[in-house]
């Protein structure tokens, strides 16, 4: 056997390399996995529709998809006020069901991709501020892909541990001296060195195509050849390059990255011949630039960390305004193709007389002439990173309970009262007057205006409440990402008083961490337009001016459901009620995720309680009807024409169409 | 045992590659307190005539002190022309305006509303907020009496008093401390250094297999692990202090001031709810305590897993995860409301604004127990089972094993004599 085959058997199976190596590439599969969120959840979401529209203006944004887009948010609008007419004209029977019905499927087809409509236009309007070099595609895939400009903490850790013990483990044991006096002693080092950088290289290369297959499979990369701006992570950069181009070079600075952190290592651990010192310079070199220094700053040095991270070498300029004087400030100044290629060229330079240095210390005893070199290569290596650091840088389980979204509530003894003025929730004893507030923490809303409550939800004995709070350094300029603003529901026992938080989540997807700025996608922007909610034993749905969305309380899951938000809607444990686009009552079981349309039912509002559903029936001139949960029993309420119906458990509330009156009719009529 | 400790401390500790990353990271500490005050403070821009530096302390004469009445109106008669004349922005941006303090209109509002009228509104009204706070805390003790909820009866009890009488009476320039509470770096080179000290503690002697030998010494074994403890309990604590001094005296430096260090903690927005009832400076010196009982108790759980390793490397790896681990969960969990996560992690007490920042509680036995109070507790606990599981996994002395084998095989063996000799006289 050679003694490079002695060294890689000695390397892979004693120093457990290859056992690090299936560590690292499983735990980083398994971490993309599960922290994967798409960018923009709603292009997922209606991925379908959004495709639809993106076949025929998928490219450059020529004036022909201009007017096209133009064109079909016309089109949209114009149905949608349609739609609206058509309905109110069948129900109020100026025009006969076949009509009707030829008319709504016409519009149908025109609204049938409106969600994907919505995505594709915004889309548009990022493209029209630079329509030269950007595109329409598919962006969460290259997105998930290129826009990430974090470190991969797992690799990170995985070459400290796999290039460290090389040259520390025969200095623990002092071999080296040993291996010195060996006839092939000098190619025992550069063994060592190759198969590192084979090593780490292949790593490097493996967590590319990994990051690649994973996202092509969950998204798909189309259009590899468009340009790199036209994802908005690159939004601003002058580099003309494709998507793909950007992620073969970002793959390969990230490779060397790997190479450089792991000659550091191994010039480190042949400089001081101890594992500590050399891991905590390999960790240092790294994290302390990283959280440190600015973006803008470490990007210019010649350090592994800004080849490691890759990404940020092709984004363009960020600039900010100054929220108190209005200036605009650099936050992130683009690193221009000169100053990459500089910084390449030294950093390239420092590694070669590091290995060159590595090897002559390496080399057999008879070969040195003079120690005086050795000490002078050390120097140079030193002082090349001392100059380039200071050079280089830059200057710049609840029980069921019917819900009604319309309703006013009135739960046990306590009545619910919002205060005008400040918007403060209390509630008030009906038996003695007094009120209390609901959030119980005498600090809440006292030193800020940004503490309030959203929306609540009655389920005796408990009421829950959503607080959204917004927490600031309001002082710190530079650091825009130290903005949070997070979303709790609370449940508040109404006999004892007590609550407690059973969800919390951050709504904002550019986060700082230690002053690191990542993005976690826009996942749970949809809380801060809540405005109603209610939940069962494991799920929350919060009600939007766009639709409801489910979250599982235990696995953090979101699925938007697909029920229009503009009317009222009912909650019974087990189903939503809610009326369709047309006005037709609709249920929707929340655990087969199964729908009912009541095709009989087509009401200008409704509301339920426990046995029943009240409608104010749109086909029969605004009469007020109740029938079983099922549909059938349909009994006459009220002759009197209405606008909306409202319960509680002992009456039903109707507004008057004619008078504007709030009349109050008892359940037993 | 004095002498031990000594010993140990000397040879673990006082190595020249310590000394260097030590001087080092105090450098880069120093380094990025300056580039702090370069980034965030607005008073940043030189020592021109015109500077909002200069100007900003000319009018601090002026306005520091007791907050009264004339001062405030005095501040008011001068910031509400501007802010009338720049309400609409179509005021002159003229940028050497003669009238203005720093030569322009709108540079003028932002000053003195930022660094005057901001803070003296927010410091003027504390009180009636504190005391609002105060109330609900009452009316909520009461609600919660009615309801036979004794700990929130407590709970709010507290607050109370905590709240019914602050109040801030001195205007003085807090922006030093703002960003001194809100400095976190230097705790990461505490946790590098503190690593990079303690990771060699047991490794060393297994690395050169010394670990055989010492246990044959009288001194060996427990006695030595137990040295070894203190030595690094010594050098953690003191590496933590030093940092929390170099912090204080960088700020000061590079901010030029020590001002305001006799405000009321609460004066910093940050902490306007704030777990205790002290003095700025009072509060710099309670945090180097707690950030000191927080690295200790993390240098312990890193002694814990070097005990188990034979080279530093998978040790220093595994606690540099373990560090990395505490700190992202413990920075990304600060902002939420569940206390046990705070409590639980130590990185919480080096970055305890966590802890201090907010009024919270946790019920402990029917006691509410303040957030900050239970993380010391279970900091201290966690170090303390760190060290006694140490002391349990560490070897025994193998001298006292074999002074006392050869004790047994002597009595044997003059029990065999005296046999032999009763024998042979039969």
């Amino acid at each position: 056997m050679s003694g490079f085959m002695y060294e890689v058997k000695k390397i892979m199976l004693w120093q457990r390399g290859l056992f690090y190596i299936a560590l690292v590439l499983l735990l980083g599969m398994v971490w993309l996995a599960l922290s994967d969120n798409p960018v923009d959840i709603a292009m997922e979401q209606y991925k379908n529709e959004y495709e639809w529209y993106l076949e025929k203006v998928n490219g450059y944004c020529t004036e022909e998809s201009s007017l096209y887009l133009e064109q079909e948010a016309e089109r949209i609008a114009k149905a949608k006020e349609r739609q609206n007419s058509l309905l109110e004209n069948y129900y109020d029977k100026k025009i006969s069901e076949s009509e009707y019905k030829k008319e709504s499927r016409e519009i149908e087809k025109v609204l049938e991709h409106q969600n994907g409509f919505e995505v594709i236009y915004q889309q548009y309007l990022y493209i029209c501020e630079n329509a030269g070099n950007r595109c329409f595609l598919q962006t969460n895939g290259w997105m998930g892909l290129l826009g990430k400009g974090t470190l991969n903490f797992i690799l990170f850790l995985g070459i400290l541990l796999i290039v460290t013990p090389v040259f520390c483990s025969e200095y623990s044991c002092q071999m080296d001296t040993l291996i010195l006096t060996a006839r092939k002693g000098r190619k025992s080092a550069l063994y060592k060195l190759l198969i590192m950088i084979a090593v780490v290289l292949f790593l490097s290369l493996s967590i590319s195509l990994i990051e690649y297959g994973f996202y092509r499979f969950k998204y798909g990369l189309p259009d590899g050849d468009y340009p790199i701006q036209s994802i908005r992570y690159f939004a601003d950069s002058s580099k003309d390059m494709s998507l793909l181009e950007g992620y073969v070079s970002i793959g390969l600075l990230r490779m060397f990255g790997g190479v450089f952190l792991t000659i550091l290592l191994m010039f480190i651990s042949v400089l001081t011949k101890k594992y500590t010192l050399t891991l905590l310079t390999g960790a240092v070199s790294v994290m302390i630039p990283y959280i440190g220094l600015s973006k803008t700053s470490f990007y210019r040095l010649p350090l592994p960390l800004p080849f490691l991270l890759g990404t940020d070498f092709f984004t363009g300029d960020i600039v900010m305004n100054d929220a108190l004087t209005g200036d605009e400030k650099i936050i992130f100044a683009e690193v221009d193709t000169v100053t990459l290629w500089t910084l390449l060229f030294v950093s390239v330079l420092l590694c070669t007389l590091a290995v060159v240095w590595i090897l002559r210390r390496n080399s057999n005893r008879w070969l040195i002439k003079s120690g005086q070199k050795k000490c002078g290569a050390v120097f140079v290596v030193m002082f090349g990173l001392a100059l380039a650091v200071t050079g280089c840088a830059g200057r710049g389980k609840k029980g069921s309970v019917v819900y009604n979204s319309s309703a006013v509530y009135d739960c046990m003894g306590y009545e619910i009262i919002r205060d005008e003025g400040n918007f403060d929730y209390s509630l008030k004893n009906t038996s003695t007057g007094e009120t209390y507030p609901f959030a119980r923490s005498p600090m809440f809303g006292v030193f800020s205006d940004d503490e309030k409550i959203c929306a609540f939800y009655v389920c005796p004995p408990y009421l829950y409440y959503t607080t959204s709070v917004m927490e600031s350094y309001v002082n710190r300029v530079g650091n825009y990402n130290s903005n949070i603003t997070k979303v709790s529901v609370v449940e508040l026992n109404l006999n004892t008083f007590e609550e407690k938080t059973i969800f919390e989540q951050m709504t904002n997807s550019g986060r700082s961490l230690l002053g690191i700025d990542y993005e976690t996608g826009d996942k749970w922007k949809f809380l801060d337009f809540h405005h109603a909610f209610f939940l069962n034993d494991d799920s929350l749905f919060f009600i939007g001016n766009d639709g409801i969305t489910k979250v599982n309380q235990y696995t953090g899951k979101t699925v938007k459901l697909d029920i229009p938000a503009n009317g009222n809607i009912s909650f019974d444990g087990e189903s939503i009620f809610y009326k369709n686009e047309q006005g037709v009552l609709t249920r929707y079981d929340v655990s087969g995720n199964e729908t009912y349309t009541y095709e009989n039912i087509v009401a200008y509002d409704f509301c339920i309680d426990e046995q029943s559903i009240y409608y104010v029936s749109r086909t029969d001139g605004g009469d007020l009807y109740s029938c079983g949960k099922d549909g059938n029993h349909k009994e006459l309420v009220s002759h009197i024409p209405a606008m909306s119906v409202t319960c509680d458990t002992e009456n039903i509330y109707v507004l008057s169409k004619e008078s504007g009156e709030e009349i109050v009719l008892p359940k037993s009529h | 045992m004095t002498r031990l400790i000594k010993y140990e401390f000397y040879k673990l500790f006082c190595k020249r590659s310590i000394l260097v990353v030590f001087l080092l990271f105090s450098v880069i500490n120093l380094f990025k307190i300056n580039s702090e005050f370069h980034s965030y403070s607005y008073l940043a821009d030189g020592n021109d005539s015109r500077s909002w530096n200069r100007v900003y302390w000319q009018l601090y004469e002026d306005y520091k002190g007791e907050i009264t009445a004339e001062k405030i109106d005095h501040l008011l008669s001068i910031y509400q022309p501007l802010a009338d004349a720049t309400a609409d922005m179509t005021a002159s941006t003229a940028k050497d305006n003669p009238d203005m303090m720093t030569g322009n209109i709108y540079s003028d509002r932002n000053i003195l509303e930022k660094y005057y009228v901001e803070p003296m509104e927010y410091f003027y009204h504390y009180r009636t907020y504190a005391l609002q706070v105060a109330e609900r805390a009452k009316e909520n003790a009461a609600v919660y009496k009615e309801r036979g909820q004794i700990v929130e009866v407590r709970k709010n009890s507290v607050i109370y008093h905590l709240y019914s009488g602050r109040s801030i009476k001195d205007f003085a320039y807090e922006e030093m401390y703002n960003y001194y509470l809100n400095y976190d770096f230097s705790g990461i080179l505490v946790l590098f250094l503190c690593l990079y000290g303690v990771i060699s503690t047991f490794v060393c002697e297994k690395e050169t297999q010394m670990d055989m030998l010492l246990l044959t010494n009288p001194g060996g074994g427990k006695m030595t692990t137990f040295a070894k403890i203190a030595a690094a309990s010594l050098f953690v604590i003191s590496v933590a202090i030093w940092f929390s001094v170099v912090d204080y005296i960088g700020f000061v430096y590079f901010f030029g001031t020590a001002e305001g260090g006799n405000l009321p903690l609460y004066a910093v927005r940050n902490f306007s709810t704030a777990a205790v009832n002290c003095k700025l400076w009072q509060y710099a010196i309670l945090s180097a305590v707690i950030r000191a009982v927080g690295v200790w108790t993390m240098s312990m759980v890193f002694l814990l897993i070097s005990l188990f390793g034979h080279s530093a490397l998978v040790p220093f790896v595994a606690d540099f995860g373990a560090a990395l681990c505490f700190i992202i969960t413990g920075a990304s969990q600060s902002c939420f409301s569940n206390t046990w996560l705070k409590i639980i992690n130590p990185y919480s007490l080096l970055a305890n604004r966590i802890l201090f920042g907010k009024t919270e509680f946790i019920d402990f036995a029917g006691y509410p127990v303040q957030s900050f109070q239970a993380a010391i507790i279970f900091a201290i606990t966690a170090g303390v089972i760190s060290i006694t599981a140490m002391m349990m996994f560490s070897k025994r002395n193998s001298y006292i094993f074999c002074w006392m084998v050869k004790s047994r095989r002597r009595t044997r063996g003059t029990f065999m004599s005296a046999l032999s000799n009763e024998s042979s006289s039969h």
